[in-house]
Protein backbone atom coordinates (compact mmCIF):
# COMPACT_ATOMS: atom_id res chain seq x y z
CA UNK A 1 0.00 0.00 0.00
CA UNK A 2 2.71 2.33 0.46
CA UNK A 3 4.57 1.51 -2.08
CA UNK A 4 1.59 2.27 -4.48
CA UNK A 5 0.86 5.63 -2.87
CA UNK A 6 5.06 6.56 -3.42
CA UNK A 7 4.14 5.18 -7.08
CA UNK A 8 1.32 7.74 -7.39
CA UNK A 9 3.57 10.59 -6.02
CA UNK A 10 6.17 10.08 -8.25
CA UNK A 11 3.34 9.66 -11.38
CA UNK A 12 1.66 13.03 -10.39
CA UNK A 13 4.91 14.76 -10.05
CA UNK A 14 5.38 13.05 -14.17
CA UNK A 15 8.70 10.95 -12.99
CA UNK A 16 10.14 9.48 -15.99
CA UNK A 17 10.68 6.08 -14.52
CA UNK A 18 7.71 6.10 -12.62
CA UNK A 19 5.53 6.98 -15.64
CA UNK A 20 7.34 4.36 -17.43
CA UNK A 21 6.86 1.36 -14.84
CA UNK A 22 3.43 2.29 -14.73
CA UNK A 23 2.67 1.97 -18.60
CA UNK A 24 4.89 -1.44 -18.15
CA UNK A 25 2.74 -2.65 -15.76
CA UNK A 26 -0.41 -1.65 -16.85
CA UNK A 27 -0.58 -1.00 -20.50
CA UNK A 28 -0.59 -4.99 -21.52
CA UNK A 29 -3.11 -5.58 -18.76
CA UNK A 30 -5.38 -2.56 -20.40
CA UNK A 31 -4.90 -3.71 -23.98
CA UNK A 32 -6.17 -7.32 -22.74
CA UNK A 33 -8.58 -5.91 -21.22
CA UNK A 34 -10.01 -4.35 -24.38
CA UNK A 35 -9.56 -7.46 -26.23
CA UNK A 36 -11.63 -9.13 -24.01
CA UNK A 37 -14.47 -7.17 -24.66
CA UNK A 38 -14.68 -7.90 -28.39
CA UNK A 39 -12.32 -4.78 -29.43
CA UNK A 40 -9.55 -5.29 -32.58
CA UNK A 41 -6.31 -5.14 -31.59
CA UNK A 42 -5.83 -2.07 -33.62
CA UNK A 43 -8.41 -0.16 -31.78
CA UNK A 44 -7.35 -1.68 -28.39
CA UNK A 45 -3.80 -0.72 -29.04
CA UNK A 46 -5.48 3.22 -29.77
CA UNK A 47 -7.47 2.94 -26.56
CA UNK A 48 -4.82 1.80 -24.83
CA UNK A 49 -2.24 4.73 -25.80
CA UNK A 50 -5.43 7.25 -25.29
CA UNK A 51 -5.78 5.84 -21.67
CA UNK A 52 -2.12 7.08 -20.93
CA UNK A 53 -2.51 10.63 -22.67
CA UNK A 54 -5.80 11.00 -20.79
CA UNK A 55 -4.13 10.27 -17.79
CA UNK A 56 -1.26 12.67 -18.41
CA UNK A 57 -4.08 15.50 -18.89
CA UNK A 58 -5.77 14.76 -15.71
CA UNK A 59 -2.16 15.23 -13.84
CA UNK A 60 -1.50 18.21 -15.72
CA UNK A 61 -5.10 19.65 -14.33
CA UNK A 62 -4.54 18.51 -10.91
CA UNK A 63 -6.74 16.20 -11.11
CA UNK A 64 -4.45 12.71 -11.37
CA UNK A 65 -5.55 9.37 -9.48
CA UNK A 66 -5.83 9.80 -6.13
CA UNK A 67 -5.53 6.17 -5.17
CA UNK A 68 -5.88 2.88 -6.72
CA UNK A 69 -3.98 3.59 -10.21
CA UNK A 70 -4.85 0.54 -11.81
CA UNK A 71 -8.60 0.94 -11.15
CA UNK A 72 -8.05 4.28 -12.54
CA UNK A 73 -6.73 3.51 -15.18
CA UNK A 74 -9.72 0.79 -15.83
CA UNK A 75 -12.14 3.20 -15.33
CA UNK A 76 -10.57 5.70 -18.04
CA UNK A 77 -10.39 3.02 -20.52
CA UNK A 78 -13.75 1.97 -19.83
CA UNK A 79 -15.24 5.44 -20.18
CA UNK A 80 -13.35 5.51 -23.72
CA UNK A 81 -14.87 2.17 -24.69
CA UNK A 82 -18.34 3.46 -23.87
CA UNK A 83 -17.71 7.02 -25.55
CA UNK A 84 -16.52 5.26 -29.18
CA UNK A 85 -19.40 3.23 -28.76
CA UNK A 86 -22.06 5.57 -28.47
CA UNK A 87 -19.92 7.58 -31.06
CA UNK A 88 -20.46 5.00 -34.04
CA UNK A 89 -21.89 1.63 -34.26
CA UNK A 90 -18.62 -0.77 -33.49
CA UNK A 91 -17.66 -3.29 -36.03
CA UNK A 92 -16.27 -6.48 -34.36
CA UNK A 93 -13.20 -7.12 -35.77
CA UNK A 94 -12.13 -9.86 -33.10
CA UNK A 95 -13.69 -13.07 -32.93
CA UNK A 96 -12.46 -13.75 -29.39
CA UNK A 97 -12.82 -17.94 -30.30
CA UNK A 98 -10.98 -17.38 -33.69
CA UNK A 99 -8.15 -15.58 -30.78
CA UNK A 100 -8.67 -18.63 -28.75
CA UNK A 101 -7.83 -21.40 -31.17
CA UNK A 102 -5.50 -19.07 -33.64
CA UNK A 103 -2.92 -17.10 -31.50
CA UNK A 104 -2.89 -18.82 -28.46
CA UNK A 105 -2.96 -23.00 -28.20
CA UNK A 106 -2.46 -23.74 -24.41
CA UNK A 107 -0.56 -26.53 -24.71
CA UNK A 108 -1.78 -27.72 -21.18
CA UNK A 109 -5.92 -27.13 -22.27
CA UNK A 110 -7.75 -30.09 -23.16
CA UNK A 111 -9.52 -30.37 -26.66
CA UNK A 112 -12.88 -30.56 -24.81
CA UNK A 113 -12.29 -26.81 -22.56
CA UNK A 114 -10.73 -25.40 -25.89
CA UNK A 115 -13.97 -26.44 -26.91
CA UNK A 116 -15.91 -25.09 -24.10
CA UNK A 117 -13.89 -21.73 -24.49
CA UNK A 118 -14.99 -21.04 -28.00
CA UNK A 119 -18.45 -21.65 -27.42
CA UNK A 120 -18.15 -19.42 -24.07
CA UNK A 121 -16.25 -16.08 -26.17
CA UNK A 122 -19.06 -16.80 -28.94
CA UNK A 123 -21.57 -16.77 -25.97
CA UNK A 124 -20.46 -13.47 -24.47
CA UNK A 125 -20.07 -11.90 -27.57
CA UNK A 126 -23.65 -12.50 -29.19
CA UNK A 127 -25.76 -12.30 -25.48
CA UNK A 128 -24.53 -10.15 -23.34
CA UNK A 129 -25.13 -6.56 -23.05
CA UNK A 130 -21.69 -4.29 -23.13
CA UNK A 131 -22.46 -3.06 -19.35
CA UNK A 132 -22.84 -7.33 -18.51
CA UNK A 133 -19.68 -8.07 -20.28
CA UNK A 134 -17.75 -5.27 -18.96
CA UNK A 135 -18.83 -6.36 -15.11
CA UNK A 136 -18.25 -9.88 -16.20
CA UNK A 137 -14.77 -9.30 -17.46
CA UNK A 138 -13.49 -6.58 -14.84
CA UNK A 139 -14.55 -9.59 -12.27
CA UNK A 140 -13.77 -12.91 -13.16
CA UNK A 141 -10.72 -12.01 -15.80
CA UNK A 142 -9.15 -8.51 -14.48
CA UNK A 143 -10.11 -9.73 -10.75
CA UNK A 144 -11.51 -6.42 -9.71
CA UNK A 145 -13.14 -6.83 -6.45
CA UNK A 146 -17.36 -5.88 -6.44
CA UNK A 147 -16.40 -2.39 -5.20
CA UNK A 148 -13.28 -1.75 -7.50
CA UNK A 149 -15.65 -2.75 -10.20
CA UNK A 150 -18.23 -0.38 -9.17
CA UNK A 151 -16.34 2.42 -9.21
CA UNK A 152 -14.65 1.77 -12.97
CA UNK A 153 -18.14 1.09 -14.19
CA UNK A 154 -20.09 4.05 -12.48
CA UNK A 155 -22.69 2.34 -10.34
CA UNK A 156 -23.35 0.68 -7.22
CA UNK A 157 -22.53 -2.20 -5.49
CA UNK A 158 -26.37 -3.90 -5.89
CA UNK A 159 -26.60 -2.82 -9.72
CA UNK A 160 -23.04 -4.82 -10.06
CA UNK A 161 -24.10 -7.93 -8.43
CA UNK A 162 -27.45 -7.58 -10.55
CA UNK A 163 -25.37 -7.43 -13.30
CA UNK A 164 -23.20 -10.02 -12.47
CA UNK A 165 -25.80 -12.15 -12.25
CA UNK A 166 -27.65 -11.77 -15.15
CA UNK A 167 -24.64 -12.23 -17.23
CA UNK A 168 -23.84 -15.62 -15.54
CA UNK A 169 -27.20 -16.70 -15.69
CA UNK A 170 -27.18 -15.90 -19.44
CA UNK A 171 -24.05 -17.36 -20.19
CA UNK A 172 -24.96 -20.83 -18.11
CA UNK A 173 -28.28 -21.16 -20.02
CA UNK A 174 -27.00 -20.19 -23.63
CA UNK A 175 -24.12 -22.81 -22.58
CA UNK A 176 -26.70 -25.36 -21.81
CA UNK A 177 -28.16 -24.84 -25.13
CA UNK A 178 -25.20 -25.12 -27.21
CA UNK A 179 -24.49 -28.23 -25.19
CA UNK A 180 -27.77 -29.59 -25.64
CA UNK A 181 -28.23 -29.88 -22.22
CA UNK A 182 -32.08 -28.02 -22.46
CA UNK B 1 -20.16 -36.34 -28.67
CA UNK B 2 -22.83 -36.98 -26.01
CA UNK B 3 -24.78 -34.09 -24.78
CA UNK B 4 -23.09 -32.88 -21.47
CA UNK B 5 -25.02 -31.93 -18.38
CA UNK B 6 -26.07 -28.39 -18.01
CA UNK B 7 -23.09 -26.25 -16.22
CA UNK B 8 -23.31 -24.71 -12.66
CA UNK B 9 -22.19 -20.78 -11.98
CA UNK B 10 -18.87 -22.11 -10.79
CA UNK B 11 -17.98 -23.91 -13.84
CA UNK B 12 -18.95 -20.95 -15.75
CA UNK B 13 -17.21 -18.68 -13.58
CA UNK B 14 -13.21 -21.26 -13.89
CA UNK B 15 -14.15 -21.21 -17.98
CA UNK B 16 -14.09 -17.05 -17.44
CA UNK B 17 -10.67 -18.03 -15.66
CA UNK B 18 -9.16 -19.56 -18.53
CA UNK B 19 -10.27 -17.62 -21.02
CA UNK B 20 -8.13 -14.62 -19.57
CA UNK B 21 -5.46 -16.82 -20.17
CA UNK B 22 -6.06 -17.05 -23.58
CA UNK B 23 -5.76 -13.49 -24.87
CA UNK B 24 -2.91 -12.58 -26.78
CA UNK B 25 -0.39 -10.29 -25.72
CA UNK B 26 0.03 -6.66 -26.49
CA UNK B 27 2.14 -6.69 -29.38
CA UNK B 28 5.76 -5.26 -28.29
CA UNK B 29 6.01 -3.09 -30.83
CA UNK B 30 3.44 -1.29 -30.70
CA UNK B 31 3.77 -0.98 -27.01
CA UNK B 32 7.39 0.22 -27.39
CA UNK B 33 5.81 3.21 -29.66
CA UNK B 34 2.73 4.26 -27.36
CA UNK B 35 5.08 4.25 -24.57
CA UNK B 36 7.58 6.59 -26.17
CA UNK B 37 4.88 9.15 -27.23
CA UNK B 38 3.74 8.76 -23.43
CA UNK B 39 7.04 9.32 -22.32
CA UNK B 40 7.37 12.27 -24.79
CA UNK B 41 4.06 13.91 -23.44
CA UNK B 42 4.91 13.55 -19.92
CA UNK B 43 8.67 15.57 -20.34
CA UNK B 44 6.87 18.44 -22.43
CA UNK B 45 3.88 18.57 -20.19
CA UNK B 46 6.73 18.95 -17.12
CA UNK B 47 8.59 21.19 -19.17
CA UNK B 48 5.34 23.51 -19.82
CA UNK B 49 5.08 23.89 -16.18
CA UNK B 50 8.39 24.54 -15.28
CA UNK B 51 8.05 27.31 -17.94
CA UNK B 52 5.64 28.34 -15.95
CA UNK B 53 7.89 29.41 -13.11
CA UNK B 54 7.28 26.63 -10.58
CA UNK B 55 3.41 27.52 -9.88
CA UNK B 56 2.39 24.22 -9.68
CA UNK B 57 2.55 23.05 -6.50
CA UNK B 58 1.53 19.36 -5.18
CA UNK B 59 4.75 18.07 -3.84
CA UNK B 60 5.64 17.68 -0.43
CA UNK B 61 4.34 14.19 -0.13
CA UNK B 62 1.50 15.07 0.88
CA UNK B 63 -1.16 13.05 -1.46
CA UNK B 64 0.32 14.76 -4.53
CA UNK B 65 -3.15 17.26 -5.71
CA UNK B 66 -0.91 18.77 -7.99
CA UNK B 67 -3.16 22.20 -7.47
CA UNK B 68 -1.93 25.50 -8.49
CA UNK B 69 -0.39 27.73 -6.01
CA UNK B 70 -2.78 30.94 -4.86
CA UNK B 71 -5.64 28.80 -6.57
CA UNK B 72 -5.98 25.36 -5.10
CA UNK B 73 -4.63 25.75 -2.09
CA UNK B 74 -6.76 26.82 1.05
CA UNK B 75 -4.92 30.16 1.99
CA UNK B 76 -4.59 30.74 -1.89
CA UNK B 77 -8.12 30.76 -2.08
CA UNK B 78 -8.66 33.01 0.67
CA UNK B 79 -6.17 35.72 -0.04
CA UNK B 80 -8.06 35.79 -4.11
CA UNK B 81 -11.73 35.95 -2.11
CA UNK B 82 -10.27 39.15 0.66
CA UNK B 83 -8.47 40.79 -2.59
CA UNK B 84 -11.75 40.72 -4.47
CA UNK B 85 -13.85 41.84 -1.35
CA UNK B 86 -11.01 44.28 -0.55
CA UNK B 87 -11.26 45.93 -4.35
CA UNK B 88 -15.17 45.65 -4.67
CA UNK B 89 -15.64 47.68 -1.20
CA UNK B 90 -12.54 50.55 -2.51
CA UNK B 91 -15.07 51.16 -5.74
CA UNK B 92 -18.47 51.19 -3.98
CA UNK B 93 -16.43 54.05 -1.56
CA UNK B 94 -15.06 56.34 -4.63
CA UNK B 95 -18.64 55.90 -6.38
CA UNK B 96 -20.80 57.06 -3.28
CA UNK B 97 -18.17 59.71 -2.93
CA UNK B 98 -18.09 61.04 -5.86
CA UNK B 99 -21.43 60.58 -6.69
CA UNK B 100 -23.02 63.61 -7.55
CA UNK B 101 -20.09 63.97 -10.12
CA UNK B 102 -21.14 61.02 -11.68
CA UNK B 103 -24.77 62.36 -11.64
CA UNK B 104 -23.83 65.60 -13.44
CA UNK B 105 -21.36 63.71 -15.81
CA UNK B 106 -23.66 61.35 -16.98
CA UNK B 107 -26.42 64.23 -17.34
CA UNK B 108 -24.44 66.21 -20.20
CA UNK B 109 -26.82 65.74 -22.60
CA UNK B 110 -27.31 69.72 -23.57
CA UNK B 111 -28.03 70.54 -27.19
CA UNK B 112 -25.28 72.69 -28.95
CA UNK B 113 -27.23 75.48 -30.53
CA UNK B 114 -25.18 76.91 -33.48
CA UNK B 115 -25.81 80.85 -33.77
CA UNK B 116 -26.25 81.90 -37.26
CA UNK B 117 -25.45 85.47 -38.48
CA UNK B 118 -26.65 86.80 -41.11
CA UNK B 119 -25.91 89.45 -43.27
CA UNK B 120 -28.99 91.73 -44.60
CA UNK B 121 -27.64 93.96 -46.58
CA UNK B 122 -23.55 94.75 -47.46
CA UNK B 123 -24.17 97.90 -46.81
CA UNK B 124 -23.89 97.60 -43.05
CA UNK B 125 -23.26 93.87 -41.71
CA UNK B 126 -26.00 93.27 -38.85
CA UNK B 127 -26.41 90.41 -36.57
CA UNK B 128 -29.35 88.64 -36.34
CA UNK B 129 -30.10 87.50 -33.57
CA UNK B 130 -33.17 84.91 -32.59
CA UNK B 131 -36.39 87.13 -30.97
CA UNK B 132 -37.86 85.09 -28.19
CA UNK B 133 -40.91 83.26 -28.83
CA UNK B 134 -42.60 85.12 -26.11
CA UNK B 135 -42.14 88.58 -27.90
CA UNK B 136 -44.32 89.61 -29.99
CA UNK B 137 -43.00 91.95 -32.70
CA UNK B 138 -44.03 95.43 -32.63
CA UNK B 139 -44.17 96.84 -35.95
CA UNK B 140 -43.44 100.05 -36.15
CA UNK B 141 -42.97 102.45 -39.16
CA UNK B 142 -41.44 105.90 -39.92
CA UNK B 143 -44.05 108.52 -40.56
CA UNK B 144 -43.86 109.79 -43.91
CA UNK B 145 -44.82 113.65 -43.93
CA UNK B 146 -45.66 115.20 -46.94
CA UNK B 147 -44.98 114.26 -50.54
CA UNK B 148 -41.99 112.28 -50.95
CA UNK B 149 -39.12 113.87 -52.58
CA UNK B 150 -36.77 112.45 -55.16
CA UNK B 151 -33.20 112.50 -53.58
CA UNK B 152 -30.73 111.41 -55.70
CA UNK B 153 -27.49 110.81 -53.67
CA UNK B 154 -24.43 109.95 -54.69
CA UNK B 155 -23.12 106.61 -53.79
CA UNK B 156 -21.62 108.09 -50.49
CA UNK B 157 -19.28 106.35 -47.96
CA UNK B 158 -20.54 106.97 -44.83
CA UNK B 159 -18.68 104.74 -42.23
CA UNK B 160 -17.49 102.31 -45.01
CA UNK B 161 -21.46 101.83 -45.69
CA UNK B 162 -22.44 102.30 -49.37
CA UNK B 163 -25.88 104.20 -49.61
CA UNK B 164 -27.64 103.33 -52.43
CA UNK B 165 -29.78 106.09 -53.95
CA UNK B 166 -33.51 106.21 -53.92
CA UNK B 167 -35.91 106.00 -55.92
CA UNK B 168 -39.45 106.99 -57.07
CA UNK B 169 -41.90 105.07 -59.18
CA UNK B 170 -44.05 106.01 -61.39
CA UNK B 171 -46.57 106.77 -59.43
CA UNK B 172 -45.12 108.87 -57.35
CA UNK B 173 -44.81 106.28 -54.60
CA UNK B 174 -41.23 106.15 -53.42
CA UNK B 175 -40.14 102.26 -52.84
CA UNK B 176 -39.41 100.83 -50.54
CA UNK B 177 -36.63 99.66 -50.78
CA UNK B 178 -34.86 97.66 -47.64
CA UNK B 179 -31.96 100.16 -47.01
CA UNK B 180 -33.13 100.99 -43.26
CA UNK B 181 -30.52 101.01 -41.45
CA UNK B 182 -31.92 102.62 -38.95
CA UNK B 183 -29.82 105.99 -39.91
CA UNK B 184 -32.60 107.83 -42.22
CA UNK B 185 -30.04 109.97 -43.29
CA UNK B 186 -30.77 112.55 -45.40
CA UNK B 187 -34.48 112.65 -43.98
CA UNK B 188 -36.32 115.57 -42.56
CA UNK B 189 -37.14 114.16 -39.24
CA UNK B 190 -40.87 113.91 -38.23
CA UNK B 191 -43.02 116.71 -36.36
CA UNK B 192 -44.64 115.59 -33.33
CA UNK B 193 -47.64 114.20 -33.14
CA UNK B 194 -50.98 116.52 -33.13
CA UNK B 195 -54.02 115.67 -31.85
CA UNK B 196 -56.34 115.52 -34.93
CA UNK B 197 -53.75 114.96 -37.87
CA UNK B 198 -54.50 111.40 -38.65
CA UNK B 199 -52.56 109.55 -35.44
CA UNK B 200 -55.57 110.29 -32.82
CA UNK B 201 -52.84 111.90 -30.52
CA UNK B 202 -51.11 108.87 -29.73
CA UNK B 203 -47.31 109.43 -30.64
CA UNK B 204 -46.50 106.09 -30.92
CA UNK B 205 -49.32 105.23 -33.33
CA UNK B 206 -48.05 105.58 -36.79
CA UNK B 207 -50.17 108.06 -39.13
CA UNK B 208 -51.48 106.84 -41.80
CA UNK B 209 -50.07 107.53 -44.76
CA UNK B 210 -50.76 110.12 -47.14
CA UNK B 211 -52.70 109.38 -50.13
CA UNK B 212 -51.04 110.10 -53.31
CA UNK B 213 -52.24 113.73 -54.74
CA UNK B 214 -54.96 112.81 -57.24
CA UNK B 215 -54.80 114.10 -60.39
CA UNK B 216 -56.68 117.68 -60.51
CA UNK B 217 -60.12 117.47 -62.11
CA UNK B 218 -60.76 119.35 -64.83
CA UNK B 219 -63.19 122.05 -63.48
CA UNK B 220 -66.53 122.36 -64.99
CA UNK B 221 -67.27 125.37 -66.71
Amino acid sequence: MKDESALLNAVVSLDQDALASVFDEYAPAIFKYLLRLGIGSQEADQITGDVFVRLLEKIKEGKGPQKNLRSYLFQTAYHLVVDQSRERQRITTLDMADTVVQDSQPVSAMAEDKLLLEKLAKIMERELTEEQTNVIVLRFQEDFSLKETAEIVGKNINAVKALQNRGINKLRDAMSRENGGE
Amino acid sequence: MSPRKPLNTKEITELLSKLKAETPDYPSELMAAKKAAFLKQAVNIKIDQTGQGGQHGGSGGSGGSGAVLGGGTVPGVLLQALIGITVVTALLLAAYAYRDQLGNGSGDNSVVVQEVVAISSPLAPETVTTIPSSITPELTASPIIGTPTLSVLDETSINGASVVEESQSDNGTPNAINTDNGLHLGQTPGTPAVPGQGNSGNPNKPDKPDKPDKPDKPKKK
